[in-house]
């Protein structure tokens, strides 16, 4: 279990799988916490690969997508990979309308997602 | 010794007293008033040395400001070490004889300094309100003949009376100080929104066929949006009816005015475009100066690439490429340009931007213009497609906004939303430009009513009348 309340990780070797505890990331102070809290999961706890599952998330501003995307580079940088999974059909469309959806692999379920990661051999993918 | 003599060095110590305290009076400046209260203790105490410590609450810790040379430098340490720390936490005098015979005290700065300290009396100061502002502390007392003794019942007495002066003044030149720091950074700020205004379009192109307008209101003193609109590049004698007017009422936001202007042509001199003219609107993730900041470059990008007569996809494409390196890995800019003729096709470009609403007066519905790419700064080399709508017609009203209109709240939290906004469109559509716009912007006031405006707010009005 990760330490922070917000996250909560089961760990599959260098993948993990991020229950989000959050249901609103509207505001400021809990962006900047959950973005702390993932960086950590690939900085200092050693996962490469991570499936973040939005099932608990109700709302959320872009300015928590920007802070998604700094997480997707960074596990970039890592070679390694990210996917999201059970995002609620009305936020699939904030990322669709800023075409972060062809960047960010959303998933319908954790299984879809953590076998899209495994497949993925350690690297660069696009 | 007498009664007489009691009485009559009661009254010198009380002069010397009411000496400094004119002395305070005549020094605003934080780091010169400590130096002079330092040396005027000593004095008075008859004591070897000195010092003032000030409470910093928000990093509780204890400070000073000593001077160095030409200036001062700042020490600092925890508000609760040392006997200084105990009369700053409990409020209590400390009176001993022999510092190194207390637990309390700390010797580190004997250490570094080679003093000896040998007799303290220390004791809380504080302000107008009682509340404990800072220590002050006469070390090592000299008897009259010199040789080092103790503080005693006068003594006290004697530094109570200093120290019930020196509270008051030091609190009100820290508060200057700090008034002083917000002041500047306050006037900066304001420098920043003037220059950001200036950046704001001039005037709306007045143009045979088609009718503009917009508004842009900040919820800081500057923000992260843009609007803008490009003129055809080339070609002579272009004449801009010149001029902006206010909206008319307040807007509600947090701290300074926001800007907020609804730019709407003057009547004055029409004149023919050679070519086509961008509407563009972006917006910087985040708001505030950083946003703000960036939103600057992102117009000068944009600017220079309309200039080289540079395709609305081509202009995201590069502008992306651009901008990408500059940006932090978690900020990014969408952006929606639209190059508009009257009578010919709107061509345009969304990057990752909020679907303009078009209006379509004869069909008497709506219809979506949606992203042709990722937004930008985020991917070296991100593509871009151009996207296309028909020709507005007469009673067609295109209306590109930046979310903060989607997302501003009332007072019970609710979003003002998409169907809301379509509504004003649909309610307005045979008005003038302006005249949409002043719809949804006071229809936007309305709702949001006393809530402090969250996020910026902008749009643009494009109309066939």
């Amino acid at each position: 279990m990760a330490k922070g309340g917000m996250l909560m990780v089961t760990r599959h070797g260098d993948l993990g799988v991020v229950s989000i505890q959050q249901k609103q990331f509207l505001n400021d102070e809990v962006i900047n916490r959950f973005a702390e809290e993932a960086m950590d999961l690939i900085e200092s706890q050693g996962y490469a690969k991570l499936v973040l599952d939005f099932a608990n998330v109700e709302y959320l501003s872009s300015k928590m997508l920007g802070k998604l995307m700094a997480l997707y580079k960074r596990v970039q940088a890592e070679k390694g990979g990210l996917a999201l999974c059970n995002v609620r059909k009305d936020l699939r469309e904030v990322f669709e309308v800023t075409q972060l959806d062809t960047v960010l692999n959303l998933h319908a379920d954790q299984g879809k997602a953590i076998k899209s990661l495994e497949q993925k051999k350690r690297g660069w993918f696009r | 010794m007498s009664a007489g003599r009691d009485d009559a060095r009661r009254l010198e110590d009380l002069s010397k007293v009411l000496e400094v305290t004119r002395a305070m009076a005549a020094k605003q400046e934080l780091g010169e008033l400590l130096t002079m209260l330092v040396h005027s203790t000593s004095e008075v105490m008859d004591a070897e040395r000195s010092s003032l410590f000030l409470v910093d609450r928000e990093r509780d810790e204890l400070w000073s400001k000593v001077a160095e040379g030409d200036g001062f430098t700042e020490i600092r340490f925890p508000a609760s070490k040392g006997l200084a720390g105990h009369a700053a936490t409990t409020g209590e005098v400390v009176r001993i004889a022999d510092a190194y015979d207390d637990e309390r005290f700390n010797q580190e700065v004997d250490r570094k300094t080679g003093f000896r300290t040998r007799s303290v009396l220390c004791m809380p100061l504080r302000d107008h309100d009682g509340q404990i502002v800072g220590v002050i502390q006469a070390l090592n007392k000299r008897s009259p003949g010199g040789e080092p003794t103790g503080f005693t019942d006068y003594d006290e007495w004697l530094l109570g009376a200093l120290a019930a002066q020196a509270g008051v003044s030091l609190s009100q030149a820290a508060l200057l100080e700090h008034f002083i720091e917000k002041r500047r950074m306050e006037r900066d700020l304001e420098v920043a929104r003037s220059i950001q205004q200036g950046l704001l379009p001039a005037e709306s192109p007045e143009v045979e066929g088609l009718e503009f307008a917009w508004h842009f209101s900040s919820c800081d003193e500057t923000g992260g949006d843009y609007v803008d609109f490009l003129l055809p590049t080339g070609g002579a004698g272009i004449e801009c009816a010149s001029g902006r007017h206010g909206l008319g009422g307040p807007q509600k936001s947090a701290g300074a005015a926001p800007l907020s202007t609804c730019g709407a042509p003057m009547p004055g001199r029409k004149h023919r475009p050679d070519g086509t003219i961008g509407a563009v609107i972006a917006d910087v993730s985040g708001h505030g100066l950083p946003a703000a900041l960036i939103m600057s470059a992102v117009r000068a990008t944009v600017h220079a690439l309309w200039n080289e007569g540079l395709g609305p996809e081509r202009i995201a494409a590069t502008a992306n490429d651009l901008l990408e390196p500059d940006l932090s890995p978690d900020r990014f800019v969408t952006m929606f340009l639209a190059g508009i003729r009257p009578g010919e096709r709107v061509e345009y470009v969304s990057a990752g931007h909020e679907p303009p609403v078009l209006w379509r007066a004869r069909a008497s519905e709506f219809e979506s213009l949606g992203p042709t790419g990722l937004v930008l700064g985020m991917l070296q080399g991100s593509e871009y497609g151009r996207g296309g709508a028909d020709a507005l017609e007469s009673g067609d009203v295109l209306v590109v906004t930046t979310d903060g209109v989607f997302e501003a709240r009332d007072a019970s939290d609710e979003m003002f939303g998409r169907e809301r906004l379509r509504e004003c469109v649909r309610r307005s559509a045979g008005m003038s430009a302006r005249a949409v716009a002043e719809e949804i912007a006071s229809t936007l006031s309305d709702f949001v009513g006393d809530s402090l405006q969250g996020d910026d707010i902008t749009f643009i009005v494009v109309r066939a009348p």
